[in-house]
């Protein structure tokens, strides 16, 4: 998937598929996430992850402060988020920012929606 | 003199519900306590321990030995291997969270590649290393006994500790569902959040001596039982270096330390209590849990921080539950409680 009219739909529909582990901590604050694709700046998005660990998928909000952000060309993200390229990716090079909650929070994200834990990590 | 104790060990709560501590368990049988989390820092002295321990089995003096970038022993080595147990080197960054969530697989050529830059550009400040000091510790290991000392070191630590300890990943780590497993916590606007990226599958698939270790808190306080019990005599060879060497280490950071110098021996606090005699602990996970052992009679008193618990209901009803009889056993152990 790369940048253009499809990818910001596909996004929205990836991200707001999430499904977290269970058995969590309870997350106690709402945190404002946001996805940035700077070769296709109308397709990035926010990421609001709720109590309960709830996740909806929101505009970019340019007056917001957000705890966390992943900004990379579309072809990486897309890449990260259906574990195609490594997670780490997202941070080796500084594409994934935020505070300690919000770095922490949006990449235990980019792993939920990847899903490749065990294929990586088999015995 | 004191009376020896054998490695009692002393449950508190800290802060609760009226602000004063209250013991809660002197048993180290309660599932709480037995929870595996992530300990990180709090396995680096054991690291630090058996990798001496592990030096000394195989002739090398590590209180004058220096190491290179590659784990080789040598006379030029940029580093003295007690210093990179110390935290007096240069070897800063990365810190723990940036290792975490490199791409996998390339933490250690990462790390070698930081170590190797370190030793032919000298210099810079002094300060923790989180991972970098310890992974050269571990190459040196690693040239010293092979690849699987550090297999060898955590079978030791669990025939010591309990099985539930874990310094290399196997797949019942990576396979614990994360509703058994605690979490460390950040501060955000007043409020504590989990950071629950430690909990993912990959971050427990990075464990290693260097970046740190998962285990029950349980565990950490029965390796200080162990410790004392080596301090007493009863030597233990595959966790500890020799006793005495181990007694002058302590003693010197404790000394450095009174005169501002850092108060870190072999990945321990050493400090002086409040009736004057060495204390040896640590700080497990940002404060939930605070360990810190007299060696004179062996008590450790294990004090369980706010972050301990996520539920404040459910940590008042534990610790309403385990008040009756705490006075008393403290009174018993003639340990000084502020309360």
């Amino acid at each position: 998937m790369t940048a253009g009219p499809a990818f910001g739909r596909a996004l929205r529909d990836l991200l707001g598929r999430t499904v977290f582990p269970l058995g969590l901590p309870p997350l106690p604050v709402s945190l404002h996430l946001a996805v940035v694709v700077p070769d296709d700046p109308d397709s990035g998005l926010g990421v609001l992850l709720g109590p309960g660990w709830t996740v909806s998928t929101t505009d970019l909000s340019p007056g917001l402060v957000h705890d966390a952000v992943l900004a990379a060309p579309a072809a990486l993200v897309w890449g990260i988020l259906t574990g195609v390229a490594d997670p780490g990716l997202a941070t080796v090079h500084g594409s994934l920012t935020g505070s300690l909650v919000g770095q922490s929070a949006l990449a235990l994200l980019v792993e939920a929606v990847s899903g490749t834990f065990d294929d990586r990590w088999g015995a | 003199m004191a009376a020896d104790l054998g490695g009692s060990a002393l449950w508190l709560a800290a802060n609760d519900v009226e602000g004063r501590w209250v013991i809660c368990e002197r048993g180290l049988s309660t599932v709480e306590l037995q929870k595996v989390r992530s300990l990180y820092c709090a396995t680096k002295p054991m690291v630090a321990m058996g990798v001496l321990a592990l030096l000394e089995r195989h002739g090398v003096d590590w209180t004058t030995a220096h190491v290179d970038a590659h784990g080789q022993i040598r006379d030029d080595g940029p580093w003295a291997v007690s210093d990179l147990v110390a935290h007096r080197t240069p070897l800063v960054r990365p810190t723990f969270w940036e290792v975490l969530r490199l791409p996998l697989g390339s933490a250690e050529s990462e790390l070698a590649a930081r170590a190797v830059r370190a030793a032919v550009a000298p210099g810079g400040a002094v300060g923790t290393s989180e991972v970098l000091a310890w992974f050269v510790l571990a190459r040196a290991a690693a040239r010293v006994a092979g690849e699987v000392w550090a297999r060898e070191l955590q079978a030791a630590l669990r025939a010591a500790s309990g099985p539930r300890l874990w310094l290399v990943p196997d797949r019942e780590l990576l396979d614990l569902p994360v509703d058994v497993m605690a979490t460390l916590t950040a501060d955000r606007g007043g409020t504590d959040v989990p950071l629950v990226y430690a909990l993912s599958v990959r971050s427990r698939a990075l464990t290693s001596p260097y970046l740190g270790g998962y285990g029950s808190f349980a565990a950490v306080v029965s390796w200080f039982q162990a410790l004392h019990r080596h301090l007493r005599g009863d030597t233990a060879a595959s966790l500890f270096p020799r006793a005495d060497r181990l007694r002058d280490e302590l003693a010197a950071a404790s000394a450095h330390a009174e005169h501002g110098g850092s108060p870190v021996a072999l990945g321990l606090e050493t400090a002086g209590g409040r009736d004057g005699r060495q204390r040896l602990g640590l700080q497990v996970a940002g404060g939930a849990l605070s360990v810190e052992m007299d060696p004179a009679t062996g008590v450790i008193v294990a004090v369980l921080g706010s972050r301990f618990f996520d539920d404040p209901q459910r940590r008042r009803r534990w610790l309403a539950r385990e008040r009756s009889g705490a006075r008393e056993w403290a009174r018993r152990i003639g340990f000084e409680v502020g309360w």
